[in-house]
């Protein structure tokens, strides 16, 4: 246990030839939890995966058995009223669009029916007779991988009536989105599916009793429902032989930027950096900031190297765990550029339902544009930080939260490299003008 | 017709009294608005909604009084338009779409518990049919949804896949957020504007015609570890320099297809479109579309490097542990 390194499970047939078929699955113990599970309890399913520690894979890291439980159920003998006389329905958050992350596009890719598998298990352990896959829709061949296992799964009798003798009855409808960030958010994937705009909704009420169409639904990320069925093969103790106390079992960690061996390296939650380094083969130059799970997880530096990178690790550094997707960057790079560019990333994708994150990732942009032209001033950085405690935890979802994160971070650790972006030049900005400021 | 006809058709007639008072009637439930949207799309929250098919009375009305008074303002909803000349709503020909589209559209509703949720899968067929979301595309979705254009108009405008514009047989797009970037995505992006003489979202060629390219920059298209990537119709073309991008864009312009690094062989835009509408072709097309390559070698790095070294996740039991059984609620 102590010795951290590799444990292949969710990527454990990629390199099988044509992993993505139901033979090389089912050759491959594929379908086999599914015959455990649908022969059991469903609570008692939703009790495995509470043991488990299964943590959502999507950024949040809310215990999945939790969010399972909060599913309103009848008690046995009992009419159900209220939102448990509702159909319950499962959804598939793979929409995969956070700068950086890159593990559900290859997981669907190359091992579309363990998603398929765990749909099943988990709709079953729900009690919910329809599953929705939202797929982002620039990923092309994830939709249509997953559309035919979709189709393989129908055609062995692992969907629609009466799984395998259980009487158990599902449906999964593949569901290609349109391009946009937002619909990652859990609620606004819900508005999406349902033919709005991906615009996040006021919580509570939560997904578990008024989610799709109003009824009780879960919203998982593609890695944790693929999650699933090896717990049910493996058990809660031997999933917490990988990982941390608190947030256990195998993560994929995407590595990009200047590594040597970038790619995807499946290894237990609570792997730090330096090793995951050692693992791609170390640096291209010198390691100067990254991120450990995408664009919205505050930026980290050499400093860093060995912090344990699960849950509480990352956010004991002053950052979050978000999707492991880590992204590295050397010397090469300007703090200043790099931010900019992810702002008029927030900028683009946020919706524009509230104001602070509309008005206020507008405006960094422009700040932000102008201090790379070299025509910033001296009190942009405090503007900046000024402009990101009006959006911070005052905008409707986590994107706000999530746009502030690489400005704060970056201005932390690099202060000095914005200062010096103003003071280039000084002559040059007699009277700075922002170029929106006539909007 | 402009983009602006959902908008004055909105103004002018019984359409905008009936969706008020029925946004009206769900506010006390909606609680404090954010904005005028709001309600709408929230309304499916509300228990009182939930069984109701999408298209409920409130929304239908439109043609019916634009039919019954076909040169004047619909004389029994609003009282401001009553005596002045009033535009009226461009009835859009729909006709274009034939009956295949017709049968598939009806094929995408038949998905779906509410008729609603088939609107993006819509959306993507128009795009499939007409190589854009043109106006008769809204009205179509409009008419099959039994929703205002309004409504259909303002989801289509909201993402970023539906073109408001003819585009080109193929659609590059380049990733130029920060990652990609900073490995050389924006001098791809450079390059490949000053190699067509276009820019974000436009066209190089007659749109649709053999040989056309619509460019477009992109946010992040997950292939971090690929970087930097960009994608032709949605295929993904990895590890990309501004020399091979080069050399991508103009053999689509001498109309050959080369293969993505992953993804299926290449069609053209519109196949695309009409695959993210849930239609992939004949079973043995889906399947050797399915077959298209996957796994780069950054894909298998830690599973290639796993198995250098031995090393494997711990063993599972050799059967599956026996479930716990629920614990107490507290």
């Amino acid at each position: 246990m102590t010795e951290r390194t590799l444990t292949p499970v969710l990527t454990r047939r990629w390199a099988a030839p044509k992993s993505w078929t139901i033979d090389t699955y089912t050759r491959l113990d594929g379908y086999t939890a599914l015959r455990t599970a649908l022969a059991a309890d469903p609570d008692r399913l939703i009790q495995l995966i509470k043991d488990s520690g299964l943590r959502g894979r999507g950024g949040a890291g809310f215990p999945t058995g939790m969010k399972w439980g909060f599913i309103p159920q009848a008690k046995p003998g009992e009419q159900p009223t209220g939102p448990a006389a509702k159909p319950t329905y499962l959804v598939i958050n793979a929409d995969e669009g956070e700068p950086g992350t890159c593990k559900d596009v290859p997981l669907m890719m190359a091992d579309p029916h363990s998603l398929v598998e765990g749909c099943i298990i988990t709709a079953y352990a729900i009690r919910a007779h329809r599953c929705f896959i939202y797929v982002r829709g620039e990923v092309v061949h994830c939709l249509r991988r997953v559309h035919n296992a979709v189709n393989e799964a129908y055609a062995a009798g692992y969907l629609g009536k009466n799984i395998l003798g259980s009487g158990f009855d599902l449906d999964i409808v593949v569901h290609a989105g349109a391009g946009a960030y937002e619909a990652g958010e859990e609620t606004a994937l819900l508005n999406s599916l349902e033919g709005f705009r991906a615009e996040p909704r006021l919580k509570p009420p939560f997904p578990a009793t008024s989610g799709l169409y109003a009824a009780p639904t879960v919203v998982n990320n593609v890695e944790t429902i693929c999650t699933v069925p090896y717990i049910v093969n493996g058990g809660s103790e031997w999933f917490r032989m990988m990982g941390r106390e608190k947030s256990p079992g195998p993560k994929i960690y995407s590595i990009s930027g200047h590594v040597q061996r970038p790619g995807q390296y499946e290894a237990p939650l609570g792997t730090t950096l330096r090793e995951l380094l050692e693992l791609a083969g170390g640096t291209k130059g010198e390691l100067k900031f990254w991120t450990p799970g995408g664009s919205s997880t505050p930026l980290l530096t050499a400093k860093h190297l060995d912090v344990p990178l699960d849950f509480e690790g990352a956010a004991e550094a002053g950052s979050m765990l978000g999707t492991t997707a880590v992204m590295v960057f050397n010397t090469t790079v300007s703090v200043p550029w790099a931010v900019m560019k992810w702002t008029e990333f927030y900028e683009h994708e946020s919706c524009g339902k509230c104001t602070p994150c509309r008005e206020g990732t507008y405006w960094l942009t422009q700040i932000l544009q102008r201090m790379v032209r070299k025509e910033g001033t001296p009190s942009d950085v405090e503007t900046m930080l000024d402009v990101c405690d009006n959006i911070f935890g005052r905008s409707f979802c986590a994107l706000g939260d999530g746009a502030v994160s690489p400005i704060r971070s970056g201005i932390k650790y690099f202060r000095q490299e914005f200062l010096d972006l103003c003071a280039q030049q000084p002559g040059q900005h007699k009277q700075a003008v922002l170029s929106g400021s006539a909007r | 017709m402009s983009s602006e006809e959902p908008l004055a058709g909105s103004s002018v007639n019984s359409e905008e009294p009936l969706a008020d008072s029925s946004m009206n009637s769900e506010e006390p439930l909606a609680g404090s608005s954010m904005n005028s949207e709001e309600p709408l799309a929230g309304s499916s929250m509300y228990p009182a909604d939930h069984d109701e098919p999408v298209g409920t009375p409130a929304f239908t009305a439109r043609p019916v009084a634009a039919e019954a008074a076909p040169d004047q303002a619909a004389p029994t909803t609003l009282s401001t338009a009553q005596d002045v000349p009033v535009e009226r709503p461009v009835q859009v020909d729909t006709g274009v779409f034939d009956e295949l589209t017709r049968q598939r559209a009806r094929e995408i509703i038949a998905r779906y518990p509410q008729s609603r949720s088939a609107l993006l899968p819509l959306l993507h067929l128009v795009q499939s049919a007409e190589g854009y979301v043109s106006q008769a595309g809204i009205s179509f979705c409009a008419e099959l949804l039994e929703l205002t254009t309004a409504e259909v108009s303002t989801v289509a405008t909201f993402y970023t896949m539906f073109k408001r514009r003819p585009s080109g047989e193929h659609l590059v797009s380049v990733c130029t957020n920060t990652l990609c970037a900073a490995l050389g995505g924006d001098e791809i992006y450079a390059t490949l504007c000053k190699k067509l003489g276009v820019g974000h979202e436009e066209t190089a060629g007659r749109p649709g015609s053999p040989g056309s390219i619509t460019l477009e920059h992109a946010e992040c298209l997950a292939a971090c570890d690929l970087a930097p990537v960009l994608q032709v119709n949605y295929e993904f073309y990895d590890n990309q320099t501004p020399q091979s991008a080069v050399a991508l864009v103009e053999a689509l312009q001498r109309g050959e297809r080369p293969a993505p690094t992953r993804g299926a062989p290449l069609t053209d835009w519109r196949n695309t479109e009409l695959q993210l509408a849930g239609f992939f072709g004949e079973p043995q097309q889906l399947r050797d579309a399915v077959d298209g390559p996957s796994a780069a070698p950054e894909t298998l790095a830690g599973n290639r490097l796993a198995e250098e070294r031995g090393w494997q996740a711990p063993a599972m039991p050799d059967n599956p542990p026996p479930l716990p059984t629920v614990a107490e609620k507290k």
